[in-house]
């Protein structure tokens, strides 16, 4: 029986192996984690995920269902793309997605990159960030079988419980259609420690999710291919806000609903061998509705539609050299109702255009790629008034070689985001004159290296090291005031740092070995605005900026054996300020969170079945990502999942 | 999207309940003439940011000596003044707190070290355990003997400042009104419904301690204010417009007598004057008004440190205040993100010094009198 897991794990590894970008010889950061890894290191979320990526800032206001966005070193969430199979997902109101809204049940690999990316076959708009979370779901391969059938169950503390169902049918040698049926809830209970109080309980946090999604794959022909998905989304979410002293009724009436459809069509043809042409459509429908103080009074709801459509061609000259072609054209607009000051509300329609033009050189030495982005968005409102276009040119350059014959790669890369304000920063702030886009400089210089060890334990090593420096210009300031907020391009900030990774794989006897990484990032970000608004010096200049950990970093470690998996992985972060004083008194505390998966895959007759148990933060710590938001203590996790 | 959508929604909701001036119609206790008090230091509530849980605090600025104390609650009691906190006062020998999102108001003595109740317990009127439904206390006045409390949730509340405990609340059958500044003139007590698009003076009979009637003014009356010869005055604003523009409305025998439009969102008295500050980000300078309520005149006049920079600072006036015993004027700056600061000028608008407020959002000053002499 044992035989039968080995063989089966190989084919795995091979498998992934196979669809797995490489993330050494990327001219720019790239780290990938893939079911694989999310199956034997207990992964739990995305967010659990993105944790352990390098690079990154998660704002994590606790909980399951609280708010959780990555910040790409430093640079604000607004500066990071989230990718659903390959097509965007926009939150038009703030910017930012909340990452805590996908499920990993059906994620075949997560990947992150920082800067522009080596493949050269994608829309327009991905050109436009400074990095990108990307989710790639499952697609069905049939081997022998015609359909595929895998059950998961989870369940954990505070409630937790999650069922998930995905199925995969292939109608004949052109169609399969795969749905996935996933739901979720909790209530989120949970205890932590207050300063001044000690014991307290978290409350109204609970949590149901319900999340589908249908595709349909047809191979129209041995060049073309039509992907069709279908994706309903429906939360009901508490919204616990700020622990408040004293008050333990206090924010416990938020509520948030959350409703998201989306159907996309995504069309592949390979014209020739020079060739290659993809075409995606997408419409997609979010409703969000939210209550927010101790009564019905303050509730306000949110419908966005948005039309992409997005077209790429490629031209490959010869092996190494191609170019590619792309242009996305958006319609969105946002609708709000209030229950007060609904006369603030301005209906904004925003018509937006991406064309990119990226050109590379590829050899087993050296990757060269050049690109440039121009943006374009034309908005229109009621009562607008100001600025209501946006326009600019944006180049981005990254290259990556490899001097000798060792798997030594240097990389160097630069590129601009001109970040257009949102909706919220537009239009539910008082602007005092137009507010102007930001404009962000990212560079980043580094080196990979990968190299196995004959006659050693050490079967491979693979380490990365990254110096980055960023820029924002006109950064824009959102400031409260007596009513509106009001927002103004002021601000100036400046990240820095160091970003290093290292992985490797020990072999102690045979099918006895040891996964080890370590991750290790230095980050000095900055406020460099000189003035304040009122023309004053900025008594904050060269501040640390709110939550940016200055170190921070994770660990795990894998044994692998014939019995059962084991891993141990560990997150931490130094303290930060919850404010641009940096006094002491806005400290938070540095803080680490140790996790412990154990992993078992076996193979009963024609079944499948992976079971694995977790515990998250071992040793119970008691913190806070963000002030007043605790973190949930010691958690269980157990899920099972069969696969016919 | 939460924490944005409290910047965007409720925050600004927020700020702008909280946008009132200072009580400075506080009927004093009953003084006799023969003393002249003098204000030895500055109490600043710092509200620093409900929204994200954060704590408010108390500092003390000494005039004397022009030290400033900081959080000086947490220091006298060990446990933090809460969050949220909005307005303090001073009567005989107690000082009354309200904390509204910790949802109690403290008593304390003059140095703000909290009272205790004969069992023991602290000196907190917690909304939850006085009545269902009573909550987010906002302001305090003092009256013949009693304290008066106002509550978001639209009620006010008398407290027997011996057994400091609620003694009779008004009711309210409807949604929260967002009570916030009360006046009191003869045996009536005026507050605002302050909740968006309302425009209701609710009317308080002091000995029935029920609503008597309610007076119609322009929309969103922020602030109400009396001038000591039976006038009420009400200062409304209106978002819908760029700029925002505001009414004042001038309540003679329960009746709106007259309305103008003036520039002001801010109001203190000052003698017989009303002072109205107008604060319109973008702008250089806030603007302020001088309503003689005997003449009904409205006159413009500028503060100015002198020094250019410092005048740059002005430009983020938050709160005013008048120092009752010698009618110095207090502008109250709050530059976002930065500790807050007070520039003091005295009673012919000159510029006298300024100090740090020591915390963030300083939203209420409050004079802290001792009795200097006795003049025999």
């Amino acid at each position: 029986m044992y035989d039968s897991i080995s063989t089966q794990q190989l084919k795995q590894v091979e498998i992934s192996a196979k669809s797995k970008p490489s993330t050494s010889q990327s001219s720019t950061p790239l780290q990938v984690i893939t079911e694989n890894d999310i199956l034997k290191q207990g992964i739990s979320s995305v967010t659990d995920a993105v944790k352990r990526f390098n690079g990154v800032i998660l704002k994590d206001y606790g909980g399951i269902g609280g708010l959780k966005t990555v910040s790409i070193r430093g640079m604000g969430a607004e500066y990071t793309a989230v990718s659903y199979d390959g097509m965007m997902v926009n939150n038009l109101q703030a910017g930012q997605v909340d990452i805590g809204r996908f499920s990993l049940d059906n994620i075949s690999m997560l990947s992150l990159s920082i800067g522009q990316t080596d493949d050269i076959f994608l829309s327009a708009k991905t050109l436009s960030t400074a990095g990108i979370l990307n989710l790639q779901t499952k697609k069905p391969v049939f081997t022998t079988k015609r359909s595929q059938l895998y059950g998961k169950v989870s369940t954990g503390s505070f409630g937790y419980f999650e069922p998930m169902l995905d199925y995969a049918y292939k109608v004949n040698n052109r169609i399969a259609i795969g749905a996935n049926v996933n739901w979720q809830r909790a209530d989120g209970q949970y205890s932590f420690i207050n300063k001044y109080e000690g014991k307290r309980k978290r409350k109204n946090s609970d949590v149901n999710i319900f999340r589908s999604e249908l595709n349909l794959y047809t191979k129209i022909s041995e060049t073309d291919q039509l992907d069709l998905k279908l994706y309903y989304f429906d939360s009901a979410r508490g919204l616990p806000g700020a622990i408040i002293y004293d008050n333990e009724k206090m924010n416990t009436y938020g509520y948030l609903w959350d409703k998201n459809a989306f159907s996309q069509l995504v069309y592949n043809k390979r014209i020739s061998d020079k060739w290659k042409f993809k075409s995606q459509l997408r419409y997609d429908y979010k409703y969000t509705k939210y209550d927010y103080t101790r009564i019905e009074l303050s509730r306000s709801k949110y419908k966005e539609h948005e039309i992409y459509w997005s077209n790429v061609l490629m031209y490959h000259f010869n092996p190494k050299l191609s170019a590619s072609i792309s242009q996305d054209l958006i319609y969105s607009s946002l609708r709000s109702e209030f229950t007060e000051f609904d006369s603030a509300k301005k209906e904004p329609n925003r018509y937006n255009s991406y064309t990119s033009l990226v050109a590379q050189y590829k050899s087993d030495r050296l990757t060269i790629t050049a690109s440039g982005l121009f943006t374009y968005l034309k908005e229109t409102s009621k009562n607008n008034k100001g600025k209501n276009y946006y326009r600019r040119l944006s180049p981005a350059l990254s290259f990556s070689y490899k001097p000798f014959d060792t798997n030594l790669r240097f990389r160097a890369s630069y590129k601009h985001i001109y970040r257009i304000p949102t909706f919220a920063e537009l239009h539910y702030s008082a602007t005092g004159k137009d507010l102007n886009a930001e404009s962000a400089s990212q560079y980043n210089l580094g080196f990979t290296w990968v190299s196995s060890f004959n006659n050693t334990p050490l079967e491979y090593i693979n380490l990365s090291v990254d110096a980055h420096y960023n820029d924002i210009k006109d950064k824009i300031v959102i400031q409260p005031t007596l009513f509106l907020p009001l927002s103004y391009n002021l601000g100036e900030a400046e990240m820095k740092g160091i970003d290093t990774k290292l992985s490797g794989n020990i072999r102690i006897a045979n099918r006895l070995s040891l996964d080890i990484t370590g991750t290790y990032s230095y980050l000095q970000a900055r406020d460099m605005s000189k003035e304040t608004k009122s023309g004053t010096p900025n008594s904050n200049y060269k501040s640390q900026i709110p939550y940016t950990p200055k170190h921070s970093g994770s660990a795990s470690l894998t044994f692998n054996n014939p019995w059962i998996n084991l891993t141990y992985a560990v997150i931490l972060s130094d303290k930060r300020y919850t404010k641009l004083q940096n006094l002491k008194e806005d400290e938070i505390k540095a803080y680490t969170d140790h996790s412990i998966t154990l992993f078992k895959e076996m193979k009963i007759k024609d079944y499948q079945v992976y079971a694995s148990g977790s515990i998250n933060n071992l040793w119970n710590n008691n913190y806070e990502i963000i002030a007043n938001y605790p973190m949930p203590r010691r958690a269980f996790r157990i899920s099972v999942g069969l696969k016919f | 999207m939460k924490k944005y959508l409290f910047y965007i929604v409720f925050l600004p909701a927020l700020l702008c309940f909280a946008a009132c001036s200072d009580d400075n119609d506080i009927d004093e206790p009953v003084v006799p003439p023969t003393i002249t008090n003098v204000t030895e230091g500055v109490y600043i509530i710092n509200e620093f940011n409900p929204m994200a849980g954060e704590l408010s605090q108390l500092s003390f600025y000494n005039k004397e000596d022009g030290t400033l104390a900081k959080d000086i609650f947490l220091k006298q009691n060990e446990i933090p003044l809460g969050v949220g906190a909005q307005d303090i006062l001073t009567y005989g020998s107690k000082m009354y707190i309200t904390v509204t999102n910790s949802n109690n108001i403290c008593i304390t003595d003059l140095n703000a070290k909290l009272l205790k109740y004969k069992d023991g317990s602290v000196a907190k009127i917690k909304s939850s355990e006085a009545k269902e439904g009573l909550d987010a206390p906002r302001r305090l006045i003092a009256h013949d003997g009693y304290v008066y409390a106002s509550y978001w949730s639209g009620h006010v509340a008398k407290i027997d400042t011996t057994k400091m405990e609620i003694v009779d609340i008004t009711s309210n059958s409807e949604n929260y009104k967002y009570f916030e500044e009360m006046t009191i003139v003869g045996n009536k007590l005026y507050v605002p419904e302050t909740q968006d698009k309302r425009n209701r003076i609710s009317v308080i009979n002091l000995t029935s301690f029920k609503e008597e009637q309610a007076i119609t003014v322009a929309e969103n009356p922020m602030h109400i204010i009396n001038d000591n010869s039976g006038n009420v005055y009400t200062l409304s604003a209106d978002w819908s417009t760029t700029p925002y523009t505001f009414t004042f409305t001038r309540i003679e025998n329960n009746k709106v007598a007259d309305t103008q439009a003036v520039a002001g969102n801010e109001i203190v008295s000052l003698g017989d004057e009303l002072v109205l500050m107008e604060v319109t980000y973008g702008a250089k300078m806030p603007k302020f008004s001088f309503y003689n309520t005997k003449t009904k005149e409205i006159k413009e006049q500028v503060f100015t440190t002198g020094d250019q920079k410092l005048d740059m600072k002005l430009q983020n006036a938050y709160k005013i205040a008048v120092d009752p015993n010698n009618q110095d004027f207090y502008i109250v700056v709050s530059e976002y993100g930065s500790e807050g600061e007070v520039f003091v000028f005295d009673k012919n608008r000159k510029y006298k010094s300024n100090f740090k407020a020591g915390g963030l959002s300083p939203v209420k000053v409050h004079f802290s009198t001792t009795v200097n002499s006795v003049n025999e």
